[in-house]
């Protein structure tokens, strides 16, 4: 295992040893190319004296020459700037002519350097007659050697054998150095000369300095390697989380860049700017392609985790936190018309292309707008792309999202407007939406007629030379016959009409259960056979309904009479079973007997009488009393009014009534019925000791009372209860009629509401429903 | 007793099963069978009372009451197996003073017998009193100032409690009281659920004044809604 600080330190020496061998290289091709030639190699390293250096003996030849120049010329001013105050390097030339006269002359002292060096100057280089005679520190430098010019030669100055001898005779040069050189502030030969090796000693140093650091990071990655295999995995582990869009764009752009960059000649103008750019370029360039490499070569399928992939991937990465975010950007975009959205998407690309363009030439072509230009167009291309994303998101996430836009909006209002003018129109009766159709029709066609009057008359004005008045006989005449046939059609659609709105009345007439005179329509009417057709239905009609009001009379007449013919025997059976049971000097079991016919006898007078209202109920003559009423009140005093039944019973009744008011319409006596029924039912059919529940509830506007309980016989399966003379249990001993369910299930129905019952193993349970007044 | 009713009815058993009853409580019965004969035996000044069936041959019972009220002002009691309301309103307003549906139960019929007689011989007592503060609701009469309540002119014993439930509904004939209310007024209090308690005392009151408190007519129940004395015509 590789310890933490190895692993990076590994990767930190590795782009060290690269830098500094780039740096390393550049200093070389500098040195290589710009110093050695100037005689600055790298043995000023090692020279402690200047005046040793090949440098400056190249310099001082120069100076020689220049002096030499002038004298030969005669013009004295073409010596280095500052040459006359100079205090470094005093110098003084002589030209005698053939005659011995002196010539030319310049200096810029007033020693007689001639006579040798003044006082602090160990310097001092004579020419005379074509021979250099150098003394520096008060000896002889030995200039000629062997006097034959050689590359190991180190003076290049006249007088070699081997070399173009000039003539050089009368001509005198002396050129002293000082010992001690000053700063005069201002741009001299000895004094910059001392600077300069300075530098390039120091430059050396360095230069050597970085060829041994590279040298040495180079090593060190080169043993770091195994530890640098890991750190490569770690890079790739974190840039496996960034988008490949992103990695291609930092490997492809900058190359690109700097390829434009160099191919404009940025970096060529030599300004700092330029320089730290391409620093920039090249210190962070590497780094960068070396992150790629590292994914690229550890993570398999890189170009899975991009923003395509993302967007594309649909309900797969629909999960976490992108969804999230698709979320709250597809709620964003819900909010925006449809249109911007695609405006944004399909236009924006173009108008940024022409905006750039614009841009581009404005700004010019000069090394900084190149980049602004660049982080622009990177800046439209994101918001693009964001633009693209919140539109896939919308698409993706909201349902028919085009149907939130302004097109929409427009329709709908459009649509708003026909419902509304033709809502307006239907409103109207049949006759006037009629004739007002109609009167739009004549209108356009008058307005057509006039159109085309003008027309052929202006056409029979013009081209054929005739009078007006006969143009105008013309068009009129053409006019007519064109709309003859139209005010032939109109008048037949007219006719139409007119016997239309009768047969229309008659059919309102008929809905409304009046029965109007038979409809007589003008002999030769399209409509007469529908009218007559009408006249047949209507006669049917009326004879169905007074055939159905008979056939309910004679129904609730039958009933009437049924029920008086039982009730009339019935009562000498209850009236004699009473005046019976109460005869004193019977024996026991003739009492019991009597007692059972009493019973029997009342049962039988229940029943015939539930079964009477159960008749008339079905058959829709149950007079009823609407009112307003508190259901919830209703309960309480049916609960209270059956007390002591339920006290009786043995069983418990759980109420849980709403401690509001529940404002219903119906016949209360009769809904005092049902709920004394269903509690009846309940109490005569629970299992010994169980729980009846009776709840009262408001859910979506109805207020919906429930009985459950548990059946103390197992309950049969699909089997109407509520039909008559139903029960739970088969051997139909029980006290009841069979027709409680019946009862209150029509009377439910009488009073506006809905009984319902369900069964659930041996829970029974019947729901009245109302609907709530507000 | 010397009050003689005519019981008239085309079922021969009816008849004598209402004669049973009657002779039993004292009454003489004359019968009869058909809307003729009631009309003849109608004249009989000693009748004091008729209890008259509807559907019968020859003349029907309501035709027979509206022929028997021309001449005679004494209390009639129809006796019919139509439970209608229509038919109990066509009844009353031919001028029967009361309508039994059949079958009847005995001592409900008895009891309305007894009370129609006794009105019709001693409650012009209390009007020829003339007490103008007493409020007289059909069988029923009440004084506030000596909150005493008297059916068929004979006093009716009730607790504080039923009197004060009394005194609230005959001030106010006809006026629905929700239970609450009643409790507010009667036991100037507050409580959770008052329909039982009031019930209850309801349910004692009518015992005592109901000649069916099965079928209550004065003091009945607006379901959904609350109490009312029932006002009489």
């Amino acid at each position: 295992m590789v310890t933490k600080w190895k692993k990076w330190v590994s990767v930190i020496v590795l782009f060290l040893g690269l830098y500094l061998t780039l740096a390393g290289c550049a200093g070389t091709w500098y040195a290589v190319w710009g110093l050695v030639p100037r005689g600055l190699g790298p043995e000023v390293v090692f020279q402690s004296d200047y005046r040793d250096t090949a440098y400056f003996r190249g310099e001082m030849t120069g100076y020689l020459d220049g002096i030499l120049n002038c004298l030969q010329t005669g013009d004295t001013s073409q010596l280095w700037p500052g040459a006359h105050v100079d205090t470094n390097l005093l110098y003084c030339g002589r030209y005698y002519g053939e005659d011995g006269g002196l010539v030319v002359q310049t200096s810029n002292t007033d020693h007689d350097l001639v006579m040798g060096a003044p006082e602090g100057y160990n310097f001092l280089l004579s020419f005379r007659d074509g021979k250099v005679s150098i003394t520096q520190d008060g000896e002889e430098l030995d200039v000629y050697g062997d006097g034959y010019y050689t590359g190991e030669s180190q003076w290049d100055v006249p007088g070699y054998i081997n070399r173009d001898r000039g003539d050089w005779s009368g001509y005198m040069v002396c050129l002293a150095v000082s010992a001690q050189p000053v700063d005069h502030g201002w741009w001299e030969p000895i004094w910059s000369m001392t600077q300069l090796i300075a530098y390039v000693r120091y430059g050396y140093l360095g230069l050597f300095g970085v060829w041994a650091g590279a040298l040495l990071c180079l090593t060190l990655a080169v043993t770091l390697r195994k530890a640098r295999r890991e750190a490569r995995a770690s890079i790739a582990a974190r840039t496996a989380k960034v988008w490949f869009e992103v990695k291609v764009l930092w490997t492809v752009l900058p190359a690109i860049l700097f390829w434009q960059l160099a191919m404009r000649g940025f970096f060529w103008g030599l300004s700092a700017f330029a320089a730290v750019t391409g620093l920039v370029f090249l210190v962070f360039y590497p780094v960068l392609l070396y992150l790629t490499g590292c994914d690229l070569r550890h993570n398999k399928q890189v170009w899975k985790h991009s923003l395509c992939a993302r967007l594309l991937s649909g309900g797969k990465s629909a999960a976490g936190a992108l969804s999230a975010r698709q979320g709250a950007a597809a709620r964003l975009a819900s909010r925006v018309w449809f249109e911007w959205k695609l405006l944004l998407v399909v236009f924006y690309p173009f108008a940024a292309l022409w905006v750039l363009r614009r841009v581009r030439w404005n700004l010019g072509y000069r090394e900084m707008t190149d980049l602004l230009f660049l982080a622009l167009c990177a800046g439209a291309a994101l918001l693009w792309l964001a633009a693209l994303y919140v539109l896939l998101c919308d698409l993706r996430c909201n349902k028919t999202p085009w149907r939130h836009g302004l097109c929409a909006f427009l329709l709908s209002g459009l649509a708003w407007l026909w419902r509304t003018l033709r809502g307006a129109e239907l409103s109207q009766p049949l006759r006037r939406r009629f004739l007002g159709r109609m009167a739009a029709a004549a209108a356009g066609v008058g307005v057509l007629a006039i159109l085309a009057l003008g027309t052929v008359f202006r056409y029979c004005w013009n081209h054929t030379g005739a009078s007006w008045l006969g143009s105008i006989l013309a068009a009129l005449l053409a006019v007519l016959l064109l709309l003859l046939p139209l005010a032939w059609l109109l008048d037949r659609t007219w006719v139409l009409l007119r016997d239309l709105f009768p047969l229309t009345g008659q059919l309102a007439a008929l809905r409304t259960g009046a029965a109007p005179e038979p409809l007589e329509l003008p002999e030769g009417s399209d409509l007469s056979a529908a009218a007559e057709d009408l006249n047949a239905v209507r006669e049917g009609l009326r004879s169905a309904v007074a055939e159905q009001m008979k056939s309910e009379r004679m129904k609730v007449e039958l009933i009437a009479n049924v029920s008086h013919d039982l009730k009339t025997p019935l009562t000498s059976v209850v009236s004699y079973a009473e005046l019976l049971g109460e005869e004193e000097d019977l024996p026991p079991h003739v009492k019991d007997y009597i007692r059972i016919l009493n019973e029997k006898a009342k049962r039988l007078q229940v029943m015939v009488q539930d079964v009477f209202e159960v008749s008339k109920a079905a058959s829709g003559e149950l007079p009823l009393r609407m009112e307003r009423l508190d259901l919830t009140r209703l309960l309480d005093q049916t609960l209270a009014d059956m007390d002591e039944a339920i006290r009786g019973s043995g069983l418990t009744l759980r109420a849980t009534l709403p401690g509001s008011p529940v404002w219903i319409t119906a016949d209360g006596d009769r809904l005092y019925r049902v709920f004394q029924n269903l509690i009846q039912n309940a109490l005569r059919y629970s299992l010994e000791g169980s729980r009846v529940y009776l709840t009262l509830e408001v859910r979506e506007g109805r207020a919906v009372a429930a009985v459950k309980n548990t059946s103390r016989e197992e309950l049969p399966a699909g089997v109407d209860f509520t039909a008559r003379f139903v029960r739970g249990d088969k051997s139909r001993t029980d006290g009841g009629s069979g027709l409680g369910l019946a009862i209150a299930s029509s009377f439910t129905a009488a009073c506006g509401g809905t009984l319902r019952v369900e069964t659930d193993a041996d829970l029974f349970t019947v729901a009245v429903s109302f609907p709530i007044l507000s | 007793m010397d009050e003689r009713i005519l019981v008239v009815d085309d079922d021969r058993e009816i008849v004598g099963a209402i004669a049973i009853l009657l002779e039993r409580e004292g009454y003489q019965v004359l019968r009869a069978y058909n809307g003729m004969e009631a009309l003849e035996l109608a004249l009989d000044p000693a009748i004091r009372l008729i209890i008259m069936d509807v559907m019968m041959p020859r003349l029907d019972g309501l035709s027979a009451v509206l022929r028997i009220r021309e001449k005679r002002n004494l209390p009639i009691i129809v006796l019919s197996a139509r439970s209608e309301e229509s038919d109990k309103i066509l009844g009353l307003s031919v001028g029967a003073d009361d309508y039994v549906t059949k079958p009847f139960s005995a001592p409900e019929l008895v009891a309305r017998v007894r009370s129609h007689l006794r009105r019709y011989t001693c409650l012009g007592d209390i009007h020829a009193e003339g007490r103008m503060d007493v409020i007289v609701n059909g069988r029923l009469a009440y004084d506030p100032e000596g909150m005493s309540l008297t059916a068929d002119g004979e006093p009716v014993k009730l607790t504080a409690t039923e009197t004060g439930i009394v005194d609230l509904l005959m001030r106010n004939l006809g006026r629905i009281f929700p239970a609450e209310e009643i409790y507010r007024r009667v036991w100037e209090g507050e409580c959770y659920a008052p329909e039982n308690t009031v019930m209850v005392h309801i349910r004692r009151i009518r015992e005592k004044i109901e000649l069916n408190p099965k079928k209550p007519e004065y003091l009945k129940v607006v379901w959904g809604i609350g109490y009312k004395m029932e006002k009489m015509g």
